[in-house]
Formats: structure tokens, C-alpha cells, sequence
């Protein structure tokens, strides 16, 4: 297959060198990437008349500027579907987010996030009531698309050689799925007049087939490949599955104490699945089966991350939550929960009352929390 | 140099850099994220308020230096994985499985080059720098550079000519 070259065929070979490229679509995200970075580290060699113009600007009033637009940027991240900020949050700040990840993985793993929040929003909706017709039909599209953004993301990652961050963010998706149809079952059977949300629940559950499948496909492959590939594929997934349980019970212990046992239980027995398939798929990697391994221990990050899904929803101790647990109060209670619970918190009351005041009450503590203590573990 | 201006130079190398890095470090996708790591990092040198005098050379060097931390991170992929992953050469070629034969057959060419000799051949015939381009680039002289690339172009032939066994 190698042919013999010559002076001419050199020249060739390196005529068609030159002609390799980016894609048109490489070049337009990396274009948009880089303008987005440079819009975020902007040149401090300005002329000096502009120097002399922004040195006066006194400290707080630069200060004043800075919290009204981070405020604005927060405010606009705890939106919920049907909210003023909503298109704010979906259309500028997470695109830019994703743009201004630097590597695959990272852009991968943000998309993860955007998938989570999607679901998470879903959820709020649906426990606070406000899943109108409309908002069902859109929030649908937008889970839908985002599934789908991942599981093309996914295949990216595989045909560039990427299957260990592939298997990754495989498992976390569709842990993520499972814990979420898992919590819209809940509220579908507490409250049957909370509006139709079976739908809903059909496609997460299609959703989360159709991720299953992809991944089974995967682990098919890894079934299939010669020994030393699929040892290494194996023992892979067991250091990333014992990372994975790691993380999720250093998590479940941060919580003990704040929030209620009876969720973080349910999450510590997910977590012991977990546990359970790790031992099951190091001694199948043992006993040198390495595809039937990696399989049980995909499985293993699938319900470490059903297990951190759990958690996340558990309710804080002597607090409200909109979420699954206090559902069946009326509105106006949790209403008035929230606002006193709002007035102790003097920025969060500046946010809601400068950008959010004709909205509906601003989100609970909890979710903040919530996503404070994801920060911290992933940290 | 304000931000249009430094936009326009990612228009006019982008490619160059990317086609740089690939032929470097023999991955696509790998290639496609030093090259933006070279735009960005080039970007937060420059807004320190640091002169660069010719932004060409200063990319290229940037890049080389990306490529040489990456191959000092990652395992070097092996030829048949390369060609068992398939080689996708980009856009504007038209008989896509020639060019994917030609440039295999390069790929081959410089797997059995030493790094040195494959660094200056991708400068010098896929970049076409000059030697005193390249000579600044690696900090030597050129006459050291122009020794080194008649070396290399001696062992591209010399396996040009006599296929790998």
C-alpha cells in the first residue's frame, strides 16, 4: 500500500498538505470562541485620554455598575421558563458559556450542566404549578434539544478517539435522565391535578431510552474489542467509577445535618448500587471479562450519578422547598415563605426588586444552595 | 492592535497554524484545539500592552511551543491508529481519496523522521517559511537551520524512496 515516491510525488504530497484546513464549521465556532475571549480580556493599552477619562470614575460607582450587571446575569440564571430573564439566560449566557469552553470535554461538560438545568427547570414548574399548555410544549423542544446536542457531542467525542470522556459523560446523562424521570413519577402520582405532565415524563423516559441504547451500543464495541483494549477500557472505568462514588458520598456528607435524611438515605442506597456494581465489576475484570466489566461498571457511574440527582433534590431542614415536598401546599404559603425568607437576603431582595419585580417570586434558597454545593463538589 | 485587526489575523492564519499543529501532533481534533489555544493565548499576551513585531512568527511560535507541552502530555499515536481513525484532510479538496492517500503517504514520511528534522520539514514545505524565518523562530542560526533542513530533506528521500518494511 505504500507506493515508492519520487522528487515529483514529494512535491505532490506536500502541495496536498497545504491544503489542509479547518472545516467552515470549526472556523466559525473557533472565530466566535475567540471573539467571545478576547470580549472578555479586553486591551488595557488604551489611549491615554481614555486612561484619564475611566481613573476618576470613584470605586463604588464602578462597584455599583459591576453588582447591577452580575445581579442582572444572576437573576437571569435562576429564571424559570415563562420569566422576563428566561431568554436571557437560554440565548446569551449559556451559548457564550459553551463558546468559551476551550476544549471538547469541557464544552461537553457544560452541555451535561444545560441538560440538568433543563430537567431541573422542568421540575420547578411543575411543582410550583405554572406548566401551562405553552410552557409544556416549549420546555419539551428545549429538553428535547439539548438531549440531543448531547448525544451528538457524545459521538464527536468517540469517532475523535475520546471514549473515556465519551463513557463519561454517557453514564452522567443518563444518571441524570433516570433521577429526573424518577422525580417527575413522583409528582405525577402526588398530584394528579397539577396538569398533565405525562407527556413530559414520556419523552425524558424516550430520552433516556435512546441514551441507553447509544451506550449499549458502546459497550457492545468494547465487548468486542482484542484483549489489551478492552483491559485498559475496563480498568478505566473502575478508577472513574470509584472517582465518581468518591465525589458523590463526600457530597451526600456535606448535606447531612442541613437537609432532610429521608432524601439523602434514598441517595446513600443509590449510592450503595453504586458501590455494589464496583466490586461486581472488579472481579469481573478479575476474572479477565473485561466487556461484561466495563458494562457493570458504566452502570456503576449511571447510579453514582442517580445518586447525586437525589441528593440535590433534598429538601433543607426547617425550610420550604418548591420542590417534590411541599407540593401539595397552597401557592400564596409558599409564597409568603418566600418573600420573608427574601427579606433577610439583602442582595438577593436588590436582584428581585430591580430586575424581577413584575415576575414571580424569586427561587428558594435551597436551589441557590443547591447549586453552591454541585460548585463545591465538582471543585 | 485593536480587536478587528486581531480577528482579521485569525481569518488570514487560522488555517496555517491549524494545518501547523496537525501535521504536529497527527490529530484533528487535538490540532483544532492547540490552534485556538494559540489565538487566545497570543490575545492575553497582547492586551498586556506587549509589541509583537510580526504576528505571523509570533503565532507559529506559540503554537510550537503548545505542540511541544502537548507531546510532552500525551502518549504519540501510532501510525495504524491514525489510519484506522482515518485521515479527514478538510474541505476545499476535491478528489478527497487521492488527497487522503497523499497525505497519509506525508504522515508516513514524517512518522519516521526525528522531531527535529520533522519540525523544520512541516515549517519549511507544509508553512513554506523561509530558513531565516524559521531560524527565528527556533532561536539558531540560519546556517544551522539550512544544515538541518538539507539533513531532513536527505531522510525524507531516502524513505521517499524505500518504503517502510
Amino acid at each position: 500500500m505504500h507506493p515508492d515516491h519520487n522528487n515529483n510525488d514529494l512535491d505532490r504530497i506536500f502541495e496536498t498538505a497545504r491544503t489542509v484546513q479547518l472545516s467552515s464549521g470549526d472556523r466559525a465556532a473557533q472565530r466566535l470562541r475567540l471573539a467571545a475571549f478576547m470580549r472578555q480580556h479586553q486591551y488595557q493599552s488604551r489611549p491615554a485620554v481614555w486612561r484619564m477619562l475611566l481613573r476618576p470614575i470613584p470605586a463604588f460607582a464602578l462597584a455599583g455598575v459591576l453588582v447591577f450587571m452580575s445581579s442582572v446575569a444572576y437573576a437571569a440564571e435562576q429564571s424559570l421558563p415563562g420569566e422576563k430573564l428566561y431568554g436571557l439566560k437560554v440565548n446569551v449566557i449559556e451559548p457564550v458559556s459553551v463558546a468559551l469552553s476551550l476544549t471538547s470535554e469541557a464544552k461537553v461538560s457544560r452541555q451535561t450542566d444545560i441538560l440538568e438545568q433543563r430537567l431541573r427547570e422542568t421540575e420547578l414548574l411543575v411543582a410550583q404549578g405554572k406548566l401551562t399548555p405553552q410552557l409544556k410544549a416549549s420546555v419539551e423542544a428545549r429538553v428535547s434539544a439539548s438531549a440531543e446536542t448531547l448525544q451528538r457531542e457524545i459521538e464527536e467525542l468517540e469517532n475523535a478517539g475520546k471514549h473515556d470522556a465519551a463513557a463519561d459523560v454517557q453514564a452522567s446523562v443518563e444518571g441524570t435522565l433516570e433521577a429526573h424521570s424518577e422525580a417527575l413519577r413522583d409528582n405525577d402520582d402526588d398530584d394528579q391535578e397539577r396538569g398533565d405532565i405525562k407527556d413530559l415524563l414520556k419523552q425524558v423516559e424516550r430520552k433516556k431510552e435512546h441514551a441507553r441504547e447509544h451506550g449499549s451500543k458502546s459497550e457492545e464495541r468494547i465487548q468486542q474489542q482484542e484483549r489489551p483494549q478492552a483491559e485498559a477500557a475496563a480498568r478505566g472505568r473502575l478508577k472513574a467509577a470509584q472517582n465518581k462514588v468518591k465525589e458523590v458520598q463526600r457530597y451526600i456528607n456535606q448535606r447531612r445535618g442541613k437537609y432532610q435524611p429521608v432524601q439523602l438515605d434514598k441517595a446513600q442506597d443509590r449510592l450503595g448500587q453504586a458501590s455494589q456494581s464496583i466490586q461486581r465489576g472488579s472481579s469481573l475484570i478479575d476474572q479477565q471479562k473485561f466487556g461484561d466489566a466495563f458494562q457493570v461498571l458504566q452502570t456503576a457511574l449511571r447510579q453514582a450519578q442517580e445518586a447525586k440527582q437525589l441528593a440535590t433534590r433534598a429538601p433543607k431542614l426547617n425550610a420550604k422547598s418548591r420542590t417534590n415536598v411541599n407540593l401539595n401546599r397552597p401557592a400564596e404559603d409558599r409564597r409568603e415563605d418566600d418573600d420573608r425568607e427574601d427579606r433577610n437576603l439583602n442582595v438577593r431582595v436588590n436582584v428581585n426588586v430591580s430586575v424581577n419585580s413584575q415576575s414571580e417570586p424569586p427561587e428558594d434558597e435551597d436551589e441557590d444552595e443547591r447549586r453552591n454545593d454541585n460548585r463545591n463538589s465538582d471543585d | 492592535m485593536l480587536d478587528e485587526q486581531f480577528l482579521e489575523a485569525y481569518d488570514a492564519y487560522a488555517d496555517a497554524i491549524f494545518r501547523h499543529c496537525y501535521f504536529r501532533v497527527y490529530d484533528r481534533e487535538r490540532a483544532r484545539d492547540l490552534a485556538q489555544e494559540t489565538f487566545t493565548k497570543t490575545w492575553e499576551y497582547l492586551v498586556t500592552g506587549k509589541k509583537v513585531e510580526n504576528l505571523r512568527a509570533f503565532l507559529y511560535r506559540v503554537a510550537n511551543n503548545l505542540v511541544i507541552d502537548e507531546s510532552r502530555k500525551r502518549r504519540p499515536v501510532s501510525l495504524d491508529e491514525l489510519q484506522e481513525q482515518g485521515f479527514d484532510p478538510g474541505e476545499r479538496i476535491d478528489d478527497a481519496l487521492h488527497a487522503r492517500l497523499d497525505a497519509n503517504a506525508l504522515l508516513e514520511l514524517l512518522d519516521r523522521l526525528s522531531p527535529d528534522h520533522r519540525q523544520v520539514i512541516v515549517y519549511r514545505f507544509v508553512d513554506q517559511l523561509g530558513p531565516k524565518e524559521i531560524a527565528a523562530l527556533l532561536d539558531e542560526s540560519e546556517n544551522v537551520i539550512s544544515v538541518r533542513l538539507n539533513r531532513a530533506i536527505k531522510q525524507l528521500r531516502k524513505y521517499a524512496s524505500r518504503p517502510q518494511q
